[in-house]
């Protein structure tokens, strides 16, 4: 049957080729990101599509998709990180345990603040050099650099109850 | 260190392969971008987010049917070949969401999604979704819709033809709130109308639902009465009178056997829940020196709402910090306070039957999660710390066990560091709700 569609929704050939070609070689990348900085798989996937969806609205001023797709990444990253420890603090609740397996050391990452924690993520797994952290995350180098010590130092304290 | 460091690459190398997704395919991220915000776009295209765990009948018991031998014809009105149904499509609760009965409250998000993901069609295309519904409920395929229906965002009507039989299908059109990766668009069945069948008298209130049965423009005998205890047959010779217990939210549900539906549901009036804030209620929106913490939550509603003498309120005693209140331009509720050696601070108005379950942010937009106990129109208007409007959204929400994803429309920037205060409020035919709070993210 023909159909009236009530709006005009866009086709997948208004996105822009590049943006296609991130997507369908970085999304599982960025999930995998995602999920290193919130530590929830669930929440990852959601964020990614978030940050596509907000690097086609802001096509016109991209200029590096994947690093703006990567960019909107960490950022929803740090507001949900926010979010969630804000919750935990108002309902003085723990932090539920996304893995049967002890790990500590995945258990302390997610003692670390947010920046430490996306500092660190971003350092050690996706080498990203502290300049572009420091982007990223909108701060100096030197708070990069600061954010990583500490929250490795922070790591080793952890594991080392 | 160097070995401390190694140890952490590792780890996040290892930990990074308990998530191995594959790209969705095109259709959902083409989904995705149906809910961007357009920009200028009316509000019939904002698309009205509902995730739909509709209803379960619930708590219908001691069926009593009676046959009105000695009793006068019910009056010709009803749900016959009309253009307006017996219930508002913009709220009410969906009996049919995306391809199968409602689930149950509780299991509501994964349920849902498992829905959608298992039971298709939670189609973006509103006729599909309607003859699925049709053919369904009638149990053959033979259901053809007369046209392409008509469009009024986001509700969709089709006339709807089946063996002699006909009527109109609605639809409402919902987003889901956060698993909109599944599906930019999809449709729930909310209600349908059949010009062969006259439902009349429906009461729902004291604990009874009760309406009248009767066949119009046609010989069928038997109509079928569907119960969760399974379908009831009444014979039709005379208008019939169902009279059952209501405990909770009920459908009506009537046909002729494979040619004839009514259909809607019934959310009886009941005193709504306690409203429930976005987690983060750190924010102040009042602080005022020398006055008691009823007074001072008074004195904000008042203000804030411009409400008279028409206000009631009490705290809620003991240690707590929380007043109640209680008016008839903005409902009942709690206000959430705080306290200095000599101020009084308000926190938060949380309307009950108001639910925000998250808000997030993206580059230029804002979309909070909310269901609401009170059917109606909600909107959002965020302002910043100066009072300075910064953002607006609305959208229909359906009421009960509903939820909603709202996108709100950035109109300016927030100023920094402050956090921006959202004013909800719900307008609908059980009247009004407001929750006043600080959004932070």
């Amino acid at each position: 049957m023909a159909m009236v569609s009530s709006s005009a929704p866009p086709s997948p050939s208004q996105w822009a080729p590049a943006l296609v070609q991130v997507y369908e070689a970085r999304y599982a990348a960025f999930v995998r990101l995602a999920y290193l900085l919130t530590g929830a798989p669930s929440v990852a996937e959601e964020l990614v599509q978030e940050a596509f969806i907000s690097t086609h609205r802001g096509w016109e001023r991209v200029r590096e998709p994947a690093a703006y797709v990567r960019t909107a990444v960490v950022n929803g990253a740090r507001s949900w990180g926010r979010r969630a420890q804000l919750e935990r603090v108002h309902r003085q609740a723990t932090v539920a345990p996304t893995h049967q397996e002890p790990d500590e050391l995945w258990d302390a990452l997610g003692t670390l603040s947010e920046r430490q924690r996306a500092a660190i993520v971003l350092r050690f797994y996706e080498d990203v050099p502290d300049d572009e952290i420091a982007r990223m995350l909108g701060c100096r180098q030197v708070t990069v650099r600061t954010a990583i010590h500490r929250g490795l130092a922070a790591l080793r304290k952890e594991i080392e109850r | 260190m160097k070995a401390f460091e190694d140890e952490v690459r590792d780890m996040l190398r290892r930990r990074a392969e308990d998530v191995g997704p594959a790209a969705p395919p095109w259709r959902h991220l083409d989904a995705t971008a149906l809910q961007a915000p357009v920009p200028d776009a009316g509000r019939g295209r904002r698309l009205v987010a509902v995730a739909a765990a509709a209803a379960l009948v619930v708590g219908l018991v001691g069926l009593r049917l009676a046959a009105k031998n000695d009793a006068p014809a019910p009056p010709a009105v009803g749900v016959t070949a009309q253009t307006q149904p017996p219930f508002d499509p913009a709220t009410s609760s969906a009996v049919w969401p995306v391809g199968r009965e409602g689930t149950p409250t509780s299991w509501f998000r994964t349920a849902f999604e498992e829905a959608t993901r298992l039971h298709p069609p939670a189609s973006d295309e509103p006729d599909e979704v309607a003859l699925a519904y049709l053919r369904e409920r009638f149990g053959t395929t033979a259901v053809t819709l007369d046209d392409g229906g008509r469009h009024d965002p986001p509700i969709v009507t089709y006339r709807w033809r089946s063996s002699g039989s006909t009527g109109h299908v609605y639809l409402r059109r919902i987003v889901l709130p956060m698993s909109f990766r599944l599906f930019g668009r999809a449709w729930v069945v909310v209600g349908a109308t059949s010009d062969q069948l006259r439902i009349t008298g429906v009461r729902a209130e004291s604990g009874r639902l009760q309406f009248e049965v009767a066949r119009h423009e046609t010989t069928a005998a038997v109509a079928r009465v569907h119960l969760p205890s399974g379908p009831t047959e009444v014979d039709l010779a005379e208008p019939r009178s169902i009279d059952v217990a209501l405990d909770g939210p009920a459908t009506i549900r009537v046909d002729l056997a494979h040619h004839a539906l009514t259909e809607w549901r019934i959310d009886p009036p009941q005193p709504p829940p306690p409203g429930k804030p976005s987690a983060n209620l750190e924010g102040i929106l009042e602080v005022t020196p020398n006055l008691t913490l009823t007074q001072a939550a008074a004195r904000f509603l008042r203000e804030r709402f411009d409400l008279g003498e028409d206000l009631a309120v009490e705290p809620v005693g003991g240690s707590s910090l929380e007043v109640r209140y209680r008016s008839a331009r903005i409902g009942s509720g709690t206000v959430r306070m705080g306290t200095t050696e000599q101020a009084s601070i308000v926190v938060a108005v949380v309307g009950d039957g108001l639910m925000v379950e998250s808000s997030t942010i993206t580059d230029d937009a804002r979309r909070v999660t909310l269901s609401s106990f009170l059917p109606g129109r909600v909107s959002v208007r965020l302002s910043s710390g100066t009072g300075k409007t910064i953002g607006r959204g609305s959208t229909s929400l359906p009421g009960v066990d509903m939820l909603a994803g709202l996108p709100v429309t950035m109109t300016d920037e927030p100023d920094p560091g402050t956090a921006p205060v959202a004013e909800f409020r719900v307008d609908g035919p059980r009247g009004t709700t407001v929750a006043v709070y600080c959004l932070i993210g």
